[in-house]
């Protein structure tokens, strides 16, 4: 009898321990859930005065309108500070995913903003980071009053497939940390213009130190993936200036350096199908596809060295080309003599385009006839 | 309440040799504890990978030599085997001086997690709390004495074991860029290489306190296997771990966290959680509170061995005393060194130069000690004691 009614007073006492998990002591902070609001996004400008402006999306916990908050502080926790104050719930950041950062703020420098994210336990480093071209508050007011109320979900929900894709840029604070301090390569965010209708993907924003400095558009930037990755799948690349696009492409890249350091190699192999094609040329013809394809090469050349021109000559490296320099052994440049380097080099871009298919429909042509009568 | 699970009289009592895979996990879990919760930021160049490997041989060296010590047939056994060997100043000194040392490791390893689980985990509520609890679980875990308490290391090494899993995605690419690794071998000397080296030499402390085993612990056919192992699987730990906090991070954002290994942690996002560290540093619990109470027990006999009463079949009295040296130590180093960083890197420091000193040691005690057995193996015949 004994082992058993002290079995069970064990079992009470483990039940009774494991239910006061939940509990705390009695000056620990309160985060009853009717008493918080865990934000999502995080939208940071600067107004004239040089005072930042802090933007938010309060979530709704009962039947009340969600809203856009702003405050303007000189501090970036002093606005969190200031949003409690302002609001009858306290904002938890613990579930922030994504802070837009306007372009003048870029511009400025963005160090003090993401090292006060990192810094906070409660915030992960998974947070994506992007740049907004325009008004974004505008924007995210026009959404919720079209009833579109769950505008940061959707946000967070297309950040999260975009990065799952691989074929734009994304970042979040730890890789913009990362190549902030890698010697050898500098960071890059999204680009965004946001007006009240939309919000739409622009390019790659590019950053020397934590300034951006220049960024790559859109028809340019799918150019610039291919030579940012060592392989990478595309679902379609358009050449515009050719009336054409490449579908399913698999595209590598190789760097290599040559004339003691003087010259970089980039080799790049695409292979793809044609998914669209608007040009008299009949591609079922060997010598004509032939030549086409070299048209289709110089092409895509000439584009890649024009991206390659517009970084050299803002004298950043978001290709990390710097890194290629180093070797099991060898570390021909220190981190500031490549930065030095860097836009004196020579760099010649090679391309190979290898396609798989010219297109779904064969051209009207019996295939009886003999090849070259036209 | 707990009589039952108090059968034997002594706290050290061991009943016969000890499972070998007991040895393995402990001698795994005493090194690899404070390394993980520390991952000092003196690791910031991929060549240093070479001053790990270079740590790592002495130290399989060192378990080597201690391997081979606890074999041996006419070591001195047990308190009276160990007075005999060294006489009782030299031993009330040793004690003094271990009791200290194993005081402050505690206290130290304690203070860092609680502040690891303060900042991450609970940062408004009071470390003290959190410091007392683990202490009592620690006290609860002595109680049972010194084999249930090696037992326990299998229940530490299992109950953490399953963190690394967590970090193998991070070698591979997209998480991973192994540019980072390179250039792998050194063009110059790395910075401060012999301030690196004791650290890491601090990273595998620990096993010099196997040295006093009694000697019906010891099988002694496995013993060396197995402490040889626990040390290599300590090895594959640090390297994997180094390898993964510069493939993440790069060198040079590395040497700007403070806590990388636990900043990595909190980078996981698994489809179905989120947060989990929240589930990965409480782990370490069971790691910290096994390491805790055997560095306890220790000092629990070495209060004995300083009073001079080992002839007094209870050791169990003398834990009282150790733990309640042990709150104030941890009190005394909360209070006035863990207030603010630099006081906490300090302390930190001083504990990984006291470690480094330690196990540099035991390969001079070893042989100080086999001088002596030899000396009284010879003696031994015309009975003669020195003390």
């Amino acid at each position: 009898m004994q082992p058993i009614i002290r079995q069970i007073s064990r079992a009470m006492i483990f039940l009774i321990l494991l239910m006061m998990c939940g509990c705390s002591s009695f000056n620990v902070k309160s985060n009853t859930v009717e008493e918080i609001s865990p934000i999502i996004l995080l939208y940071l400008d600067q107004n004239k005065n040089g005072q930042l402006l802090i933007s938010t999306i309060i979530p709704p916990l009962k039947k009340e309108q969600k809203s856009v908050i702003t405050v303007s502080s000189a501090l970036i926790k002093e606005g969190r500070y200031q949003m409690d104050h302002k609001y009858y719930r306290e904002i938890k950041s613990g579930q922030l995913r994504m802070v837009f950062v306007s372009d003048t703020l870029a511009r400025k420098g963005l160090k003090d903003v993401i090292s006060s994210q990192l810094l906070d336990p409660e915030i992960s480093d998974r947070v994506y980071l992007v740049v907004a071209e325009g008004n974004m508050i505008d924007y995210l007011n026009n959404q919720l009053q079209q009833k579109q109320a769950q505008v940061d979900f959707y946000l967070y929900k297309m950040f999260a497939h975009y990065e799952k894709q691989q074929e734009l840029t994304i970042t979040n604070l730890k890789q913009f940390m990362e190549r902030l301090y890698d010697p050898y390569s500098d960071p890059v965010t999204p680009l965004f213009a946001v007006n009240a209708e939309g919000f739409e993907y622009q390019g790659t924003a590019l950053f020397q130190d934590d300034r951006m400095v220049g960024a790559i558009r859109q028809p340019d930037d799918v150019y610039f993936q291919i030579l940012r990755h060592k392989n990478r799948h595309h679902k379609s690349m358009p050449i515009t200036a050719l009336d054409t696009t490449l579908g399913e492409v698999y595209a590598t890249r190789k760097i290599r350096f040559t004339d003691s350091y003087r010259e970089v190699q980039i080799d790049v192999h695409i292979g793809g199908r044609v998914e669209e094609y608007r040009d008299n040329r009949d591609l079922s013809d060997p010598t004509e596809a032939a030549s086409w394809v070299r048209t289709v090469e110089r092409r895509v050349e000439s584009d890649m060295e024009q991206i390659i021109q517009q970084i050299k000559s803002l004298s950043v490296d978001p290709l990390s080309i710097g890194e290629h320099t180093l070797g099991l052994m060898r570390r021909p440049f220190t981190g500031d003599q490549w930065r030095k380097h860097w836009p004196d080099m020579q760099v010649n871009v090679r391309v190979h385009v290898n396609v798989e298919q010219s297109g779904m429909l064969k051209s009207n042509r019996s295939i009886f006839a003999p090849k070259g009568r036209r | 309440m707990m009589k039952h699970n108090v059968h034997s009289a002594d706290l050290f009592d061991i009943s016969g040799p000890v499972e070998p895979l007991s040895w393995t996990f402990m001698v795994n879990r005493i090194q690899t504890l404070s390394y993980i919760l520390f991952f000092p930021s003196t690791f910031i160049e991929p060549s240093m990978i070479w001053i790990i490997l270079l740590a790592a041989a002495c130290s399989h060296l060192n378990i080597w030599l201690l391997a081979n010590w606890l074999r041996r047939m006419d070591r001195p056994d047990g308190y009276f085997g160990t007075v005999r060997l060294l006489g009782k100043t030299v031993l009330w000194l040793f004690s003094l001086f271990g009791l200290s040392l194993a005081l402050v490791k505690c206290a130290v390893l304690l203070l860092g997690y609680v502040d690891i689980v303060n900042n991450i985990l609970f940062p408004s509520l009071d470390p003290k709390l959190f410091v007392a609890l683990l202490l009592f679980a620690c006290l609860y875990l002595a109680r049972l004495g010194m084999e249930k308490t090696l037992r326990f290391g299998v229940i530490s090494f299992i109950g953490t074991v399953w963190v690394v899993l967590f970090y193998v995605p991070y070698i591979f690419p997209a998480n991973a860029d192994y540019y980072h690794l390179l250039p792998l071998i050194p063009e110059r000397m790395p910075p401060h290489p012999w301030h690196t080296f004791l650290t890491l030499w601090a990273a595998f402390a620990g096993p010099e306190y196997l040295l006093m085993l009694p000697k019906q612990a010891v099988d002694e056919r496995r013993i060396q296997s197995s402490l040889l192992i626990g040390n290599a699987f300590s090895i594959v730990e640090y390297v994997f771990f180094f390898v993964v906090c510069h493939l993440f991070y790069g060198s040079q954002y590395l040497r700007r966290l403070d806590l990388p290994v636990v900043q990595l942690v909190r980078y996981i996002h698994l489809p179905f959680a989120e947060r989990l560290e929240i589930i990965i540093i409480p782990a370490y619990a069971f790691s910290v509170v096994y390491v805790v109470t055997f560095l306890l027990l220790y000092a629990a006999a070495a209060l004995r061995m300083m009073t001079g009463a080992s002839d007094v079949p209870s050791g169990r009295k003398w834990l009282g005393p150790a733990f309640v040296m042990l709150c104030l130590t941890t009190m005394a180093i909360q209070y006035w060194g863990w207030a603010n960083e630099m006081g906490k890197n300090r302390w930190i420091e001083w504990h990984n130069w006291s470690d480094a000193c330690t196990y540099a040691a035991l390969p001079v005690l070893l042989m100080i000690a086999a001088l002596l057995t030899k000396k009284r193996g010879t003696r031994h015949a015309t009975n003669h004691s020195p003390d």
